[in-house]
């Protein structure tokens, strides 16, 4: 939770379920994947996570 | 014959199979058993679909206990563990009474379609998630999503070196990875997000809502596909027995106009680009399909496999005679007739449907124990092995 709050203009806590704010901030902490990489395996996991 | 030489001769069964010019080898065996395998393999469904080193030892044993030309499930249906991190699977595993089923939902209601056909992605991330997942809130920590992300790469990692373990044992991968699995917009509506129920409702009261919704959701399900097609060099990638597949669910509570206006324009799109690149394509139907042979009569042949279920095979072929068929065995037989019986029936479809254009496969998901026994599974894959024509 601190490490979203810094993350956050002002000190508001990112609602993660919102888009493109939330979506944006979680590909920023994918920093395990190449950047060029990171947004289509999240709208990927994304659409895996619709279906199943 | 060493793995790689035993790998190609079965992507070659099936190339030739589906060209119906060719005569193959032998007939080819496609394994449609699902979690069956699990069972089989004397492992719990809850252990498989947690433990990759159980999945592992399930599908690596299956094939050397039952050794098929190629597998429809080779670990991949279920990724129980990439859900389970944002809260409970909506499928339901019951280890005692060896259950494991998914019960029909909807995570929207009829007037949101606007949102949903504004942006897809995000009306699953805002609206969707949300209600599927009781871990996915607004106040969570985003390392969950990291977690989440992590476990959906371990899913895939494992799922290739199962694989890759499969080729060194001489089995193919059954489609193409360049263009790979295409799920149409309305099937992502039927199966993911509205239901059956809910998606059988909006067809009759907002039939253009829902056709926006099919357009805007095949903006990221189908269409990369036919753009990945277009871009892709002409010709089969014969490293697989196939170049892709759609599985064909919806169509099963569709009326004909409902087809006309919401199935067949995106998968029409898809086979012609298939044709024209001179490659082929599975398709995994579930139910029946025959009311809809019309729409495939003027395709060439050598392009389309049609894998079915509830249809009498030998009337499937007099219906498609341009495509091959996919199927046959009868789960009725496996579970409920001999060793002989079996035996029998291949026998039997061989001479009515081959020597080209038929690949024996089983006639449904073969997911639970009272759907086969092992012996009459063993006898017909000692048969399909040693047979030549």
């Amino acid at each position: 939770m601190e490490e979203a709050k810094k993350n956050t203009e002002a000190g508001k806590p990112i609602d993660y379920t919102k888009y493109p704010e939330g979506f944006d901030a979680i590909v920023d902490m994918l920093d395990f994947i190449p950047e060029e990489r990171r947004r289509a395996t999240m709208l990927s996991l994304i659409d895996n996570l619709g279906r199943r | 014959m060493t793995p790689d030489e035993l790998r190609q001769y079965r992507v070659n069964l099936f190339r030739d199979a589906t060209s119906m010019e060719r005569k193959p080898d032998r007939i080819p065996h496609l394994s449609n058993f699902w979690t069956w395998q699990v069972l089989d393999m004397g492992y719990k469904f809850s252990q498989a679909t947690h433990d990759y080193d159980v999945m592992e030892k399930v599908m690596l044993g299956f094939h050397e206990r039952y050794g098929f030309d190629a597998y429809q499930e080779t670990g991949i249906r279920n990724p129980q563990r990439v859900t389970e991190t944002l809260g409970d699977s909506i499928y339901v595993i019951d280890d005692e009474k060896e259950l494991f089923f998914l019960q029909d939902h909807s995570y929207f209601e009829t007037g949101e379609y606007d949102e949903l056909i504004a942006n897809p992605s995000k009306f699953v991330w805002e609206k969707v998630l949300p209600r599927k997942f009781y871990k996915f809130r607004p106040d969570m920590d985003p390392q969950l999503m990291v977690d989440c992300v992590k476990e959906n790469q371990l899913f895939w990692t494992k799922s290739f070196e199962r694989n890759n373990k499969l080729a060194e044992m001489g089995v193919p991968g059954l489609i193409s990875p360049k263009n790979g699995f295409a799920s149409l917009g309305i099937e992502y509506l039927f199966s993911g997000l509205r239901g059956i129920r809910g998606i059988s409702l909006d067809m009759r009261r907002v039939p253009e809502k829902v056709q926006a919704a099919c357009d805007a959701l095949d903006t990221i399900s189908a269409e990369p596909v036919v753009q990945s097609l277009m871009r892709d060099v002409p010709g089969p990638d014969t490293g697989y027995c196939f170049d892709m597949l759609v599985a064909i669910l919806a169509h099963t509570i569709l009326s004909m106009k409902q087809w006309e206006m919401f199935y067949w324009p995106p998968l029409k799109r898809i086979i012609d680009e298939v044709v024209a690149k001179d490659k082929t394509i599975q398709l995994f139907i579930e139910g029946s399909f025959l009311r809809f042979a019309d729409y495939f009569r003027d395709y060439p042949k050598g392009h389309i496999a049609i894998q079915i279920e509830s249809d009498d095979i030998l009337e499937v072929r007099k219906a498609f005679p341009n495509c091959c068929v996919i199927g046959g065995m009868t789960s009725k037989l496996l579970s409920q007739g001999t060793k002989e019986e079996c035996v029998d029936r291949v026998k039997y479809l061989v001479d009515e449907l081959g020597p080209k254009g038929f690949i024996l496969g089983q006639d449904k998901m073969m997911s639970y124990r009272v759907d086969a026994k092992p012996e009459n599974v063993l006898a017909v894959c000692e048969y399909m092995q040693s047979m030549k024509l």
